[in-house]
């Protein structure tokens, strides 16, 4: 895509302001249909430029952004429309962001980045499933039943008419597996499956045996796992990928962040206050951290191409900032922050065994955590977890967890040692005795 | 729209033998995704109109599919992964995929005004006098936010024996007033509606109201004591009840993988003969409509529970022959650079004989669920997780305004599915919604059915 073709069209436009960013996405994909067979191997390569305007009248501004794949497509039309979209569509004026400083956040490996130039991204992949099959044929009393594997190199320009100018490169490799246990025979054949997921930033942070024996010990522990009877009333603790998802969900956005978003306070729906308690729970310091190496929630700009910076949201219990754009930034008076990245919590002082005591349940894996981000309410099945009965870890499955995030806060407990895991990074464990609980079905 | 889609689907169609040169099976499948979205709140009013345009050319060579995607219309680009496509051989053995009956055809569906012939200075009227008559319909609300979606999904595929062009349209409004609780917690009610074309965003100060009041209701409402429950599920309700905990493991891949439950029922008993279960794409007006799928098959009907029997899985063409099942019109892919995969469509119980008055009638103290936030699959323990349940005590048959917040909903399908006392004659498929292949590739889908009388729903 030729940058500086759209951008002359940009300028010959007269407009008040315009933002240009050009993306590239090229991936090669590994679909395995039986473990041995695959079902599809794919190529795809994108690039489009997504194209923002300004009007500005008086106090006001008006914006519009249109999408395009070829330098040389109509661009007429799409002006046309979007100046009417501008005259339409006003709110109350901001400056764009002019030029930045941008972190060297490391986000591009330099053998995944080889692999594509040279042609060779297949084989990497390839390589990275030999890998994981080998690790997987080692393990027993399991069958793999599903492999995905993605690889992927992204690049993106961001340019506007304020002199900002920027550009970002990042790679990725994602893996998903599903492991199915088993043991018996025949009618008395019982099976439980588990999904492991990983999504890496360079190809030296994928431990494909350590990732597959994990996953494995997992399908067995759940088919061994036994229902938690009724209503536990010890605590709770989360590590692992369970844990990750508190913190980070994957789908919809974490209470804790949502109401610490700039865009969410000037739509009225943030209860956090600047210099206001969140929790009495002193220990609790929350951070939206892009700038992590290597890390697949870094970013290097945000939509605006403002440069994302590391932000404390929540230090010691009490509200201190919030995740900023450039235009809610400017609306609140905050300084902006730029693009959300890791959720990163502050490690407490306590080892991670001292809060896993007789009679608590530790959970490691939801089948899917998807709270209400504006209340904090959660319902949750637990995918496993282990109850701690003299000192054994006994495996626990098919009970529902229920709770509200904010009412969790103030008796929380967190550890000494620390785990960093895609979205999140933070205490290896957690510990919660009040505002939420834990019941059998 | 024949005619200008016609150079597109010809120069598809010039690359199939050049695809095929080495024995395969190609096809050709042209994605062009254009969508309007308009955010109104009480602060601001925001626009974005989004494209995504590419081409996924496919050869299956007997045992497996290789892909190429490429965004926007590159015709030389096309032209050289065709030919490098062309260079893949035929692999011996393997199975062959089932290949539909000859056609050449071109749909559309934009409902009665087609929304491209609606000036966008009237659409954003149109949103902004919304979420207005919202706001005035209550005095206790916060902000409401008003969420308009206008798509315009222009798809072709071209294969040795079809070609065929559709392009839908849609206009979803989404609703969502916030209102603050009596402890000052912030909640929200959700509420949307669908149609091909511009006449779906009309709504009446009825409606309008009626859904403001709600969300004061839930201003109000309390948590439920965990238990087990007599209860009528509303269509939104029993419709997420087949998708998430049925139709998932219907899905043909998961199926022949050993990963679904319901595998080992096919053509067993599950449940009593008054439950069926279905799926299609074919009813024009539903959030889940298509004329054909990503690979070139008609739009059809699944019954997937027929009378309380697990009888056919959805299918895409790969796995209906590993599966040796007749293929389904359920291939489906997110965009261009996604994977076919067998996915639902508008999924729904089909309607029994009761009338939800008498259904009601029934309760003597239970509750009425209304709808919920979502839900998660789990086809291999058939275990329901449904959260963010919206209930409303029924007492000695009638409906008493009490709700109930953010419950969730567990329990193990085989035993819901026999709980099932009742089945209304009224019928809806109201669902709006994206479904993920657990979390990624994310299609429009819909789900609904009629009322269920179920005893015993675990509610926590």
């Amino acid at each position: 895509m030729n940058a500086k073709q759209l951008q002359r069209k940009l300028v010959a436009a007269k407009l008040d302001g315009w933002k240009l960013i050009i993306q590239e996405e090229e991936r090669v994909d590994l679909y395995l249909a039986d473990e041995d067979a695959p079902e599809t191997t794919a190529r795809s390569r994108r690039e489009q430029a997504d194209i923002t305007v300004y009007k500005r009248y008086g106090k006001l501004l008006g914006d519009a952004s249109f999408t395009i794949f070829d330098e040389n497509e109509a661009f007429a039309p799409l002006l046309k429309d979007a100046l009417t979209i501008c005259a339409t569509a006003k709110k109350p004026s901001y400056p764009l962001p002019g030029k930045q400083r941008y972190a060297a956040v490391k986000r591009a490996d330099t053998r995944i980045l080889a692999a594509f130039k040279g042609g060779a991204q297949e084989r990497a992949l390839l390589q990275a499933w030999k890998k994981l099959h080998a690790a997987y044929r080692k393990e027993r009393n399991v069958k793999l039943s599903a492999a995905e594997l993605h690889l992927s190199r992204t690049a993106a320009r961001v340019m506007n008419s304020a002199g900002l100018a920027g550009k970002t490169e990042a790679t990725q490799l994602s893996v998903e597996i599903v492991l199915t246990s088993y043991r018996g025979r025949g009618k008395t054949r019982k099976e439980q499956e588990f999904t492991a997921a990983l999504t890496v930033g360079r190809l030296a942070d994928f431990d494909a045996a350590s990732f597959v024996s994990d996953a494995a010990r997992k399908a067995r522990d759940i088919l061994a796992a036994e229902k938690l009877p009724g209503i536990h009333t010890g605590g709770i603790v989360l590590t692992d990928d369970a844990l990750r998802d508190f913190w980070a969900p994957e789908l919809g956005f974490s209470p804790v962040l949502f109401h610490g978003a700039a865009r969410m306070k000037h739509m009225g729906l943030s209860m956090y206050e600047r210099g206001k308690q969140v929790t009495t729970n002193a220990g609790f310091t929350l951070l939206s951290d892009p700038t992590l190496p290597y890390n697949t929630a870094s970013n290097t700009f945000d939509a605006d191409g403002s440069a994302s910076r590391k932000v404390t949201i929540i230090a010691k219990g009490t509200c201190v900032n919030f995740a900023a754009s450039q235009r809610y930034g400017h609306y609140l008076s905050l300084p902006v922050t730029g693009g959300i990245g890791a959720v990163s919590i502050a490690s407490g002082n306590e080892r991670a065994s001292a809060l896993l005591t007789d009679g608590t349940i530790e959970v490691v894996a939801f089948s899917s955590f998807v709270p209400n981000s504006m209340s904090g309410d959660f319902s949750a099945e637990i995918r496993l977890g282990y109850i701690r009965k003299d000192g054994k870890r006994i495996p626990v499955r098919a009970a529902m967890f229920t709770g509200n995030v904010f009412r969790m806060l103030d008796a929380m407990r967190l550890a000494r040692e620390t785990m960093e895991k895609e979205r999140y990074k933070g205490p290896a464990a957690v510990r919660f005795d009040a505002g939420c609980h834990l019941a059998g079905f | 729209m024949t005619n200008f889609l016609l150079p597109k689907k010809e120069f598809l169609a010039s690359l199939i033998p050049l695809m095929e040169a080495g024995g395969c099976d190609g096809t050709a499948l042209y994605v062009d995704d254009a969508t309007l979205a308009v955010n109104k709140d009480a602060t601001s009013l925001d626009v974005a109109r989004t494209r995504d345009q590419g081409v996924k050319l496919r050869v299956y060579d007997g045992q497996q599919w290789h892909d190429r995607g490429i965004s926007g219309w590159r015709p030389k680009e096309l032209r050289k992964a065709a030919q490098t496509l062309g260079a893949i051989k035929r692999q011996r053995g393997g199975v062959r995929l089932e290949e539909p009956e000859p056609a050449d055809a071109d749909y559309v569906a934009l409902g009665k005004t087609d929304a491209a012939s609606v000036p966008v200075k009237e659409k954003l009227r149109r949103v902004e006098d919304t979420h207005k008559r919202l706001m005035a319909a209550s005095g206790k609300l916060v902000n409401a936010r008003i969420y308009y979606d206008e798509m315009r999904e222009t798809k072709i595929f071209v294969s040795r024996h079809r070609r065929l062009s559709q392009t839908i349209g849609g206009c979803l409004t989404v609703l969502m007033p916030f209102i603050n609780a009596a402890d000052g917690e912030l909640r929200y009610h959700y509420d949307s509606v669908f149609g091909h074309g511009w006449e779906a965003t009309e709504l009446s100060d009825k409606k309008l109201k009626k859904i403001a009041r709600f969300a004061e209701r839930i201003a109000t409402a309390e948590r439920l004591k965990p238990g087990k429950y007599l209860c009528l599920l509303t269509p939104a309700m029993s419709g997420l009840l087949a998708h998430e905990s049925f139709g998932h493991g219907m899905e043909a891949d998961t199926v022949k993988k050993g990963r679904a439950k319901a595998a080992e029922y096919i053509g067993k008993r599950l449940c009593s003969p008054k439950v069926s279960i279905a799926d299609g794409p074919f009813q024009p007006g539903r959030h889940g409509f298509y004329f054909f799928d990503d690979e070139g098959m008609g739009a059809t009907k699944t019954l997937m529970i027929n009378k309380g029997i697990v009888n056919r899985p959805l299918t895409d063409a790969y796995w209906a022959a590993r599966l040796k099942v007749p293929r389904s019109s359920n291939g489906r892919l997110e965009s261009w650079d996604h994977k076919v995969y067998a996915r639902m469509t508008n999924t729904y119980f089909e309607p029994g004989t009761s009338s939800r008055k008498e259904m009601l009638a029934r309760i003597k103290d239970g509750l009425y669920l209304h709808y919920s936030s979502g839900g998660m699959e789990d086809p291999k323990g058939w275990g329901i997780q449904i959260q963010g349940v919206v209930a409303e005590r029924v007492k000695d048959g009638k409906l008493t305004g009490d709700l109930y917040y953010e419950a969730g909903m567990t329990g193990y399908l085989p035993d819901v599915l026999n709980n099932i006392l009742l089945v209304s004659k009224e019928f809806d498929i109201p669902g709006t919604g994206r479904c993920g292949k657990g979390h990624h590739d994310w299609v429009r889908v819909s789900e609904g059915g009629p009322y269920l009388l179920i005893k015993n729903v675990v509610l926590s």
